[in-house]
């Protein structure tokens, strides 16, 4: 009996409190480093995408801009003369829109893919004299979305009929 | 008696010498990934900033370069806009045709400095015409390394510059 | 000899506990700290998404309507409100974005709905943000909740002239 006693007495500190508190002590810790490092790694791939995303705009937008040059060299080229007929020029406009000319409301449109969903789409209106030395009037530069929408239809919405 | 109790103080002086080993590791391999975590913070804010900046820059050049020294006037908007200092006409890789180069100094906090010695960031525009075609490439980076932050190239159609006009 | 066998037991006793409290100390210092630089660390990541998101979000949109005369600014009760109309099935919509209330928000409808900047659906937490238009360049000033400062210039290249379809 006095043998438990004296055990029970020893110390005030049991051996093993040392080893919870610092097994807490470390958990809360790697909690902490784990969230801090899951959350910047997040955070740079955001980063990592948004610099793609803008690399790839002006990828296209360069593009775009080349071919404006084509198109003006070409309507440039027939309006003083030294290309052929009229067909000859249509014929120049679609090869290097790839069939985005409109002869008939005088318009060129073409797109340029930026990544899998979204294409740059470029609308000029064409113009009988030069403004700046160009042919055209640039009605539309826009980024606009060609992928697959995934409509979700699992919630009924009212579609505006009273049953 | 005492042998027990000098045995119970041996056992947990021994248990703490133990325990202090491991919080020491685990301590220095949290306190590694901590330091990793605000490095690449740091690193991700300043490539937001060079993207965002970096963008701005190439906006301002696509929408002023034009009439037939573009370089000139997207140089004059750059000043006027961002507050770009002309670093003046510079060799480019083509023989014979002079480029342009606009710079942009930032500290630390990205606040706009006027000393390049100040500078933390610099943010340089670098613009060359070739015929009726303007390219400037806009870069952002450490003054201190090589290697850019950001970067875009950008071209501009500009069919009176094709004709003739001197950057001054 | 039994006061010294007492002593002995208590200095022991004192000595053991010390150093259980330094430990404790020690820990609960450590704690502490890496609250702290997880808090940082966190203020400093929710300040990048936020200026980062809302400049793409806003960038996006105006690429995405850059149709001629289409984008445009104007002021309303001392909000800046960036508009960009489109042409849906013959009818023309607006869709304005704004700050108000703690967020950018934006609304989509026709012009002639009767709804206004109150009617808006927030679309991120931010401080501010102002426009301004200046020919083909259209600046936007953010503020985010932190008080950071961004700055980010869009060129329309759409020419001006409406557009007829």
């Amino acid at each position: 009996m006095n043998k438990f006693k004296d055990k029970k007495e020893e110390g005030g500190i049991q051996i093993g409190t040392s080893s919870l508190v610092v097994i807490f002590v470390i958990l809360a810790l790697t909690v902490f480093a784990v969230l801090s490092l899951t959350g910047v790694l997040a955070d740079d791939r955001l980063s990592d995408r948004a610099a793609e995303w803008t690399t790839a705009y002006y990828e296209a937008d360069s593009k775009a801009e080349d071919m404006l040059k084509d198109i003006n060299q070409a309507i440039d080229a027939q309006k003083s003369g030294v290309a052929g007929s009229t067909e000859d020029i249509d014929s120049k406009l679609n090869d290097i829109t790839g069939g985005g000319y409109d002869s008939q409301k005088g318009r060129i449109s073409f797109r340029l893919p930026i990544n899998e969903k979204v294409v740059l789409g470029v609308e000029l209106e064409l113009l009988d004299t030069p403004k700046d030395g160009k042919y055209y009037r640039i009605l539309k530069w826009q980024e606009v979305f060609v992928g697959e929408y995934e409509i979700d239809d699992d919630m009924p919405v009212w579609d505006g009929t009273f049953e | 008696m005492n042998t027990s109790r000098a045995s119970k103080s041996q056992i947990f002086l021994l248990e703490f010498v133990f325990v202090v080993l491991f919080f020491a590791i685990c301590t220095t391999v949290c306190v590694m990934a901590f330091v990793k975590s605000d490095r690449l913070s740091n690193e991700n804010a300043a490539k937001n900033e060079a993207i965002v900046r970096v963008e701005s820059a190439a906006e301002v050049v696509k929408a002023c370069a034009e009439g037939a020294d573009p370089m000139k006037s997207a140089g004059l908007a750059l000043e006027k806009e961002l507050g770009a200092v002309d670093e003046g006409l510079v060799e480019a890789g083509k023989p014979g045709s002079p480029a342009a180069l606009y710079s942009l100094f930032y500290n630390e906090d990205f606040a706009q400095v006027s000393d390049a010695s100040d500078a933390a960031y610099t943010l340089q525009v670098f613009m060359q015409t070739a015929g009726d075609m303007l390219s400037a490439e806009v870069s952002m980076g450490e003054s201190t390394k090589e290697k850019p932050l950001f970067a875009l190239d950008v071209k501009k159609y500009v069919p009176l510059a094709g004709s003739g006009g001197e950057h001054e | 000899m039994k006061t010294d066998t007492n002593r002995g037991k208590y200095i022991g006793l004192m000595f053991a506990l010390l150093l259980f409290l330094t430990l404790a100390v020690c820990a609960l210092f450590t704690v502490l700290i890496g609250a702290q630089i997880y808090e940082n660390i966190n203020d400093r990541m929710e300040g990048n998404y936020q200026g980062q998101t809302a400049l793409t979000y806003i960038s996006n949109k105006v690429r995405q309507a850059d149709t001629a005369d289409a984008v445009f600014v104007k002021s309303q009760d001392g909000t800046d409100i960036l508009c960009m109309k489109e042409n849906l099935d013959g009818q023309e919509y607006i869709t304005m974005v704004y700050y108000r209330d703690g967020y950018i928000s934006e609304l989509f409808t026709d012009e002639y709905s009767g709804l206004g900047i109150g009617d808006g659906m927030e679309v991120i937490e931010a401080g501010g943000l102002d426009f301004s238009k200046e020919d083909d360049l259209l600046k936007i000033h953010l503020t985010t909740t932190e008080g950071k400062e961004e700055d980010l210039i869009l060129s329309l290249r759409s020419e001006g002239g409406a557009y007829e379809y």
